[in-house]
């Protein structure tokens, strides 16, 4: 796909937290994401993985009672946008073995298929990679630089900069 | 949803097409008129903005007096049960 823009995108995987914070939260930095991403900003990159997980989680009926507003009809509507908008990856390879929380490695080899620059995630298992010392965080360093994990507001902090060096 | 409605009516559809469509709302629970209604309002606004699409969950989500931290522990809940469900079926 393209997008009409003068700004050079810079490329994302987002963790589900954000996937959910950008949905519920109109105030949330999360939710600027997509804004972006409407935009032409950014390229959110996904795989069928990730959004069967964002979708499941977004089923749960503690979440659904939570948020009436998430209906059958708008999570369709969403998930077909996000078909449109964003970046498909069919296949992912298992690259790395996220021993400190394995549900999070589909991430982390999204964003190493796509060569991403950033996976957005509010989760410390995941943003403690980059300053850790455990042998996880050694090897996610050394595996992926230049790959970075850092929270939404973070993320927007380097929009920011992107467009200042455009 | 307003309380007026439209109406659309679609001609040269391919024969067999009727019986296609009622057997797919079979399959879903739903009566063929149910059915196209859901895929042509769903179909209309996938092609919305994000912020258009998402507007009653956001708004939800204020209704819940939830914080942002308290979603995302709930998040984290969900995950990890699916997880756990998941493990259990292997």
């Amino acid at each position: 796909m393209s997008h009409d823009q003068t700004i050079n995108p810079l490329s994302i995987v987002c963790d589900c937290m954000v996937f959910l914070q950008a949905v519920a939260n109109d105030d949330s930095p999360a939710a600027i994401i997509l804004d972006l991403m409407d935009a032409g900003e950014v390229r959110l990159y996904v795989s069928e993985q990730i959004l069967r997980e964002v979708r499941e989680v977004m089923s749960r009926p503690r979440l659904r009672a939570k948020l009436s507003g998430l209906t059958d009809e708008r999570i369709e509507a969403l998930f077909r946008r996000l078909e449109r908008q964003a970046f498909w990856l069919r296949e992912v390879a298992p690259k790395f073995d996220f021993r400190r929380d394995p549900k999070d490695a589909p991430y982390i080899n999204l964003a190493a298929a796509a060569a991403a620059d950033f996976i957005i995630s509010r989760d410390h298992d995941l943003l403690d990679l980059m300053s850790r010392y455990d042998d996880d965080s050694k090897e996610f360093r050394q595996r992926f630089r230049p790959l970075k994990v850092i929270t939404p507001e973070a993320f927007l902090a380097e929009v920011e900069r992107n467009r200042e060096r455009e | 949803m307003s309380l007026e409605t439209e109406t659309v009516t679609i001609t040269g559809l391919q024969p067999g097409t009727t019986e296609a469509l009622e057997e797919i709302a079979r399959q879903e629970g739903k009566d063929t008129d149910d059915l196209l209604r859901h895929w042509l309002q769903v179909e209309i606004l996938s092609r919305k903005p994000f912020r258009e699409i998402l507007a009653p969950v956001r708004a939800s989500f204020k209704a819940s007096g939830m914080t942002a931290d308290e979603l995302d522990a709930l998040v984290k809940e969900e995950r990890e049960a699916l997880w756990q469900e998941k493990l259990r079926r292997e």
